[in-house]
């Protein structure tokens, strides 16, 4: 027997087991567009909830970072997490005295921070924190120190002098020259001096008199979607990343799971209930097939014949269910949007998911081919006769 | 053209085996009309099988043309069987869904015939079968006598020399079993080999020669 008429045979079968056949076609193509809008939730969910909380925090989440020591900072930077700090306890850095180390007169009415420069996207152009200073990476080991004053104690932080730094006890942080000296818009006398001094010239000098400074490093991570990966990255060093985003990716990671359990479980339900209708019909056509036998068909034959039917109705029903998700995106993503935010994803999971069911499919479609090849092998035309006449 | 050498077959049903053939030898020559006849259980029906390749013999030789059945692979045997045997039933087994044309073009479709040649093959077999003005109709649709000459064109579409009925007048009146035996009769003057199988004695002498099966042993063996 030639391929099309193997091809004509198997439609004639169809044609023959037409509502049975079209009761399967219409599960299995239900259940897969189910189990393809579960995984294109199941896709999606995670982009949708980034989408909606970058635009919740557009100047991106603040991320606190555990085990991090200031060592690390560059490490940490590199990952991708954004305008880094370092918080010292104020209870410490209230502690820091300063005076002029031309005069060596105590300056009064200061508040101090420990700062740490980051490069921010261009290292050439320096990063602007706080205030607009203009910092480089390399600040961050230099003696230099930045003012913010009231214009009548501007002349006590000329850009060039210096300043020496000791804690309360009289522990030296070093000597710092002004770098740059900023003049408060506001001029009353009483505004507080701020002072910012590089975090690791401070730490160094300060562990050398066995102080160690306890410190909170924080970074900001923007767009979220780079949450995960910043994460996982700073991991592998042993370091902690924590924020509000954390108990809510848990559980989405458990959603997510959720609906790529079902949509596999949903997909091979559709699949065997297809097999299921199909060896109903199959069952219907013992006489066909005991007729076939004894004209002298073989049995890789028949089997071909409804392996094609089985082909012909998988392909039928995963297309269908394609198509009508893929119709139906804009409808189904809409409730989405509304829950999670805008994104573009689904058409691509949609034929992604398709593929995939079409795939899995086929993996229980050609487990099953073996009990239909049973069933026609064991087909016995002896007693079918005998059974008849 | 047909010979059986010693044939048995032991039917096996849980510990219990019965023995349908018990020894049969038999020579059928080409072009020979053959009414093999017996009671019911005689084993008749079993040797029609054996003969026609749908079942094995437990113990003995089957030779067609002086080829062994049994040295046959599956696939050759179905070959054997597209070829060289056509096959009438009580029961017609025709498809009901299929037309009439369909039904007797089945074979041609398994021998792998094009589709061109089917057409004037198919038609040139109904009209020797009579049943050439309900090609277009559905087979579910026929009387019983019209099924049969659908099931006997079917049989002879392939042109085999061997024509295998197994009680083919079981379901007809009279005037429909006269048209039957008449074809069988006819096919056989064209030098088909026909092998009938039947507990119909005026059928039965519409052959050349009678076998008459007992418990599985050939009784007699007359010309009639």
């Amino acid at each position: 027997m030639k391929l099309f008429d193997t091809v004509s045979q198997a439609v004639s079968e169809m044609r023959i087991g037409r509502r049975l056949l079209s009761l399967g076609l219409v599960t299995t193509s239900v259940m897969i567009a189910v189990a393809i809008i579960l995984y294109n939730m199941s896709a999606s969910v995670l982009p949708a909830f980034y989408s909606r909380y970058d635009l919740v925090y557009p100047q991106g989440m603040s991320v606190s970072l555990a085990n991090a020591e200031y060592e690390d900072l560059e490490r940490i930077e590199n990952s991708g997490l954004k305008n880094l700090d370092i918080m010292i306890s104020s209870y410490y850095v209230d502690g820091f005295q300063v005076s002029s180390t031309k005069s060596g007169q105590e300056i009064e009415n200061c508040s101090y921070s420990l700062v740490w420069c980051t490069c921010g996207e261009d290292p050439g152009k320096g990063y602007s924190y706080p205030e607009d200073f203009q910092m480089d990476y390399t600040d961050n080991t230099s003696n230099v120190a930045w003012v913010s004053c009231a214009e009548s104690k501007q002349a006590q932080f000329l850009p060039g002098s210096s300043i020496t730094v000791r804690d309360s006890e009289g522990n030296s942080a070093g000597v710092f020259e002004i770098k740059e000296c900023r003049v408060l818009e506001d001029d009353g006398t009483d505004a507080v001096t701020q002072i910012y001094l590089p975090f690791a010239t401070v730490y160094s000098a300060l562990q050398k008199d066995g102080i160690w400074l306890t410190h909170q490093i924080t970074g900001i991570v923007k767009p979220l979607s780079d949450y995960p990966a910043i994460k996982e990255s700073l991991g592998k060093d042993g370091i902690t990343a924590v924020s509000d985003l954390d108990l809510n990716m848990e559980s989405l990671s458990n959603m997510q799971s959720f609906f790529t359990v079902m949509s596999l479980v949903i997909t091979l339900a559709g699949v065997v209930s297809l097999i299921s209708i199909c060896g109903m019909f199959l069952k219907t056509r013992e006489n066909f097939i005991v007729l076939q036998k004894i004209l002298g068909n073989t049995n890789k034959k028949l089997i071909g014949i409804y392996f094609l039917i089985m082909e012909i109705l998988l392909i039928l029903a995963v297309g269908i269910a394609a198509i009508t998700v893929l119709l139906s995106n804009h409808y189904i993503y809409s409730v989405i949007y509304h829950i999670f935010g805008d994104f573009q994803y689904q058409n691509i999971h949609t034929l992604t998911a398709s593929l995939i069911a079409f795939g899995a499919a086929n993996i229980v479609m050609l487990i099953s081919i073996r009990s239909i090849a049973r069933k026609i092998g064991k087909t016995d035309v002896i007693s079918a006769i005998n059974n008849r006449d | 053209m047909i010979e059986f050498s010693d044939v048995r077959k032991t039917y096996s049903s849980g510990t219990e085996e019965c023995e349908a053939l018990k020894g049969v030898s038999i020579h059928i020559a080409k072009g020979e009309f053959v009414s093999i006849v017996g009671r019911s259980g005689s084993g008749k029906s079993t040797l029609l099988h054996i003969a026609a390749g749908l079942d094995s013999a437990t113990q003995g030789v089957v030779r067609i043309d002086g080829a062994d059945l049994s040295g046959l692979s599956a696939d050759q045997l179905s070959e054997h069987r597209n070829k060289k045997n056509g096959f009438v039933f009580q029961s017609y087994y025709l498809e009901p869904a299929y037309t009439v044309f369909d039904n007797i073009a089945m074979p041609l479709l398994i021998a792998g015939v094009p589709k061109r040649y089917r057409k004037q093959i198919v038609e040139s077999v109904a009209e020797k079968a009579g049943i050439s003005h309900k090609l277009m109709s559905l087979s579910s649709k026929l009387s019983g006598g019209e099924k049969q000459r659908v099931a006997i064109a079917r049989a002879l579409v392939n042109d085999p020399p061997i024509l295998f009925a197994d009680e083919p007048c079981g379901n007809l009146d009279t005037a429909n079993s006269e048209v039957i035996m008449n074809l069988l009769k006819f096919l056989a003057k064209e030098g088909k080999t026909v092998v009938l199988v039947t507990h119909n004695l005026e059928d039965a002498k519409t052959a050349d020669r009678i076998i008459t099966l007992r418990d599985g042993l050939v009784v007699s063996d007359e010309a009639v």
